[in-house]
């Protein structure tokens, strides 16, 4: 681990020179990060995502609901750049509306899955013996389910309310962070500040938030961010089979859904969502890889 | 049989061309360079090296003006504390440098050619055939998806043998160094040999491209010192065998004494003093050199010793345990066990008030699982553990089932400092948390508190204000017992504490537990496989051998004997830096032939014969017992 690492997750007291220290570790993984060029795009792409979904309302005139049937697909023009789809909507007001959802959703569900995989594997790792071994075979067990197949079996049973998906891909996703915060938690938990506070009688969870959690906290974040990618993957998969978001919501996967029988009249009303959801997910990723080589976690020694 | 006579043979030529003889057979690249020169030239050689890195942008040096050369069949051992730039040097021999690090003047010659004007292949031609290097933890060396026969063949590869020679040749390594039944051990792989063995493997992968130097880079500082003794005999006895130009780098000038034949003293990248080891020990020129010497702990001292600025050296007067102190912790019959297997098996123990009692044994003799135990890390299957006799807590529950009054009554310091304290919080914070978690401080005055227990460990409270990884390995370790001291501790279990640290950074750390001891009347659990260091601060000895208690007695009764035979091991395994004269024959540095007894023990052997049965303990009076059998 570099020593160059935020350190979001402490809880320390207020104690003097501290506040400096953070804002000098966050400042030199920036600067780290600017260094390479993929990350920088990686980060620019994200910041540009999270911008448009905030500001969209101001960025176009049309409304991304409203039906306009006297103006149904239509290629581009200079009134409608990106043209408009078979119920007359601008295709641009929608792909920058479609963010909101997409981004919305898959943040809250990736904190979900990061933190109950962090929980989990922490306890995994610090408690040991018979309930580590439960917890692996059960996530054995979880892992050997596709995705979106278990995701898809949820939304049928549940509904397909924001909600729903939110629990559905914590459930997913949580195992996978479980086995990368217990990999790396294992290699915290035998040292001696831990065999300190486990001698004074601590219980784990303390032990978890003071001593384990600020050294990983690297870790954790990679992995967020790598796995914010394919949770946003996986709802726009999930929009598009018809179980994420519900007509008329401006969504991409949706978007995409609703297009692709109209692909060979109007091709930018499917193609602006596919490059938009692209560049977001392309973002996320060269940031994640920025983020691991700046603070020097090997994600492939972290996954095994 | 063929295989068993092959490398003798080739050992023999060896050591003919590395003093100097001709070199038929080598077929390697200093063969160009002709005889004439090849007689002449030194196996190793710096010259004038200076190396430095930038840092902040300015230069930093590490190491200046460093010259030394080794003969051939000489060991010269390069000494230093951390920091001195020893394993620079030692690595600038192998022609590697730590990154960003350059040579700023000077140069290195090894074999005769100079090491940092060779280009990529040519340095690792060198590597493959010239000079080899052990590290400290051969552990790390080995590939552990490997079997270790493999792997020496696979360094064998440098040679131009047939696959079935160089199978034969790495099962005639591992016998020279010592392992027995090497076909089996060829067949291991790393993880299944003890640490000892590991090292003996690295020694023979090291030897394998039949080097003319040697790099030995702390070699047995990982070991107990009986495994260290019979590591050190081995490299000894091959590097004479073999003509080898041995440079030793070590901290350990009890070890250095045993080995070497010059020695160069370093401090803060620069050597203070080089001389004849015997010169050196005997009448050292420096008084840096003096102050180092003197403050290694010897097992004729009575008491702690302490090292003036100017090196003398004085013996500071033992505290002794009242007659009459109670019993802190004591323990019955215990037994803690891994699984099946039992790693403390049927202990029985007593600690004073005020005392410290050692506990010594080698690696996995059941010291520290003992003294975990008692911290409450791990349960005993079964047996008595009592804090303060009948009255008070019971020890055998783990330390969250404890009562919140017994728990920090007993409480662990660790060997070591670079893993005992969370790098991601202040040093004080380790000392404010007991002190808030116990409940002996509110919120808001915990801090205050915590900084006069930093006081009390002699560090400078404005210190702890730093993180672990800004603190020299001294401070934290200072912080570390401070850790233990915060909750008001009857018993502090010391486990290796001064292990790791410099010999002159391990006196004050001595210095202080001891002075702990008396200010607080606290009892402290000693855990050490240096026997020196024991003999200085501890009161009482229990040696532990298979997780048994073999001999148990006052420290003046146990260093003096009659002992135990494994006792009488241990302490024949100890070096000390001894000058020369007064070692008779031995010359500087004895680890005595751990193969013969010595009378003590052949005494208590026979008189153990004669009282009774296997397990049964010999009374020597005065609280100094033996247990009979057991090795």
């Amino acid at each position: 681990m570099s020593e160059a690492e935020p350190n979001p997750v402490d809880t320390g007291g207020p104690v003097k020179g501290r506040p400096a220290r953070r804002a000098g570790t966050a400042r030199a993984t920036l600067r780290s990060m600017l260094r390479s060029k993929p990350a920088t795009a990686g980060l620019v792409l994200v910041a540009v995502h999270v911008l448009i979904a905030l500001l969209a309302p101001l960025l176009t005139p049309y409304s991304p609901t409203a039906n306009a049937p006297g103006s149904a697909l239509l290629g581009p023009s200079a009134g409608h750049w990106a043209g408009t789809d078979a119920l007359g909507r601008d295709v641009l007001a929608r792909v920058l509306h479609g963010g909101r959802y997409a981004l919305t959703v898959s943040f809250a569900a990736t904190a979900c899955a990061v933190a109950l995989g962090t929980l989990v594997g922490c306890a995994a790792a610090l408690k040991g013996g018979r309930l580590d071994g439960l917890v692996m075979r059960v996530l054995d067990a979880v892992l050997a389910v596709p995705p979106i197949l278990a995701l898809l079996v949820v939304v049928t049973v549940l509904g397909a309310g924001p909600a729903v998906i939110v629990l559905a891909v914590t459930v997913v996703y949580a195992p996978q962070v479980v086995r990368v915060v217990r990999a790396a938690a294992m290699g915290v938990a035998p040292l001696d500040y831990v065999t300190a506070a486990r001698a004074r009688g601590e219980r784990t969870f303390p032990i978890l938030v003071r001593e384990v959690l600020p050294n990983i906290a690297d870790v954790v974040s990679v992995e967020f961010a790598m796995r914010a990618s394919w949770v946003v993957l996986l709802i726009s998969s999930l929009s598009f089979l018809g179980f994420g978001a519900n007509p008329p919501t401006p969504d991409w996967g949706l978007m995409i859904a609703e297009n692709r029988t109209a692909m060979t009249v109007v091709p930018w009303a499917s193609l602006a969502p596919i490059v938009a959801l692209a560049t977001l997910v392309l973002g996320l990723n060269l940031s994640a890889d920025g983020l691991a080589k700046a603070w020097g976690v090997d994600r492939v020694k972290e996954a095994q | 049989m063929s295989a068993e006579r092959e490398p003798k043979q080739e050992a023999g030529e060896e050591t003919a061309g590395g003093a100097g003889g001709p070199s038929e057979g080598r077929t390697d690249a200093t063969a160009w360079q002709g005889e004439g020169i090849y007689r002449r030239e030194v196996p190793a050689k710096v010259e004038d090296l200076s190396v430095a890195y930038r840092a902040g942008g300015r230069d930093i040096t590490v190491a200046r003006n460093v010259s030394f050369e080794v003969a051939a069949g000489q060991t010269l051992a390069v000494v230093g504390e951390s920091g001195s730039g020893k394993s620079t040097v030692a690595g600038a021999l192998l022609g590697h440098l730590r990154h960003g690090s350059r040579i700023t003047s000077g140069s290195v010659e090894v074999a005769g050619r100079d090491v940092f004007s060779l280009g990529n292949r040519d340095l690792k031609a060198l590597r493959a055939r010239d000079i080899a290097m052990v590290g400290q933890n051969a552990g790390n060396a080995l590939t552990p998806s490997m079997r270790v026969g493999t792997q020496l063949e696979e360094a064998l590869l440098a040679r131009p043998l047939s696959r079935a020679d160089r199978r034969a040749e790495a099962r005639a390594l591992l016998e020279k160094v010592g392992l027995p039944e090497p076909d089996r051990i060829g067949r291991r792989y790393p993880h299944q040999l003890s640490g000892g063995q590991q090292q003996r493997v690295a020694i023979a992968m090291a030897l394998a491209a039949r080097p003319r130097v040697l790099v030995l880079d702390e070699p047995t500082t990982a070991l107990d010192v009986v495994t260290q003794a019979r590591i050190l005999d081995l490299v000894a006895g091959l590097s004479a065998e073999l003509g080898l130009a041995t440079v030793l780098v070590s901290h350990d000038l009890g070890v250095v004494a045993r080995m070497a034949d010059h020695v160069v003293v370093m401090r803060e990248g620069e050597v203070v003093e080089a001389a004849p080891a015997e010169e050196l020990f005997a009448s050292p020129r420096h008084p840096y050199t003096g102050r180092l010497l003197a403050s290694v702990p010897r097992v004729s001292d009575a008491g702690l010793a302490e090292v003036g600025e100017d090196g003398t050296r004085t013996v500071r007067d033992r505290a002794p345990v009242p007659e009459d102190a109670p019993d802190v912790v004591s323990l019955e019959d215990v037994v803690v066990q891994y699984g099946r297997s039992r790693a403390v098996d049927g202990v029985s123990l007593g600690l004073r008030k005020g005392e410290v009692l050692a506990l010594v044994g080698e690696s996995g003799s059941g010291k520290s699982t003992l003294a975990w135990s008692m911290a409450g890390l791990r349960s005993p299957a079964s047996g008595r553990m009592r804090l303060h006799g009948e009255q008070e807590g019971d020890l055998s529950a783990g330390a969250r089932r404890r009562p919140m009054a017994v728990r920090r009554r007993i409480q662990l310091a660790f060997q070591n400092a670079d893993t005992s304290l969370n790098p991601r919080r202040i040093a004080r914070e380790a000392v404010r948390r007991p002190l808030h978690f116990f409940g002996l401080a509110s919120r808001s005055d915990a801090d205050s508190r915590a900084r006069e227990v930093i006081e009390d460990v002699a560090l400078d409270p404005a210190l702890s204000d730093r993180l672990p990884q800004q603190l020299s390995g001294g401070q934290r370790q200072r912080i570390g017992i401070a850790r233990a001291l915060a909750g008001g501790p009857d018993v502090v279990v010391a486990d290796e504490v001064t292990t790791a640290l410099d010999v002159s950074v391990q006196a004050s750390v001595l210095a202080l537990l001891d002075d702990l001891r008396t200010e607080r009347d606290l009892a402290f659990v000693f855990i050490s496989h240096d026997l020196a260091v024991v003999r200085g601060i501890a009161d009482r000895v229990a040696v532990m051998k298979d997780g048994r208690v073999v001999e148990e007695g006052p420290v003046e009764a146990v260093f003096t004997g009659p002992n135990h035979p494994y006792t009488r091991r241990l302490l024949e395994a100890v070096l000390e830096p001894a000058p020369a004269g007064a070692q008779g024959a031995e010359g500087p540095g004895t680890a005595r032939d751990s193969g013969t007894p010595l009378p003590g023990a052949a005494q208590t052997a026979g008189a153990a014969e004669a009282t009774g049965a296997d397990g049964a303990w010999i009374d020597l009076g005065g609280g100094h017992r033996i247990r009979r059998g057991g090795e």
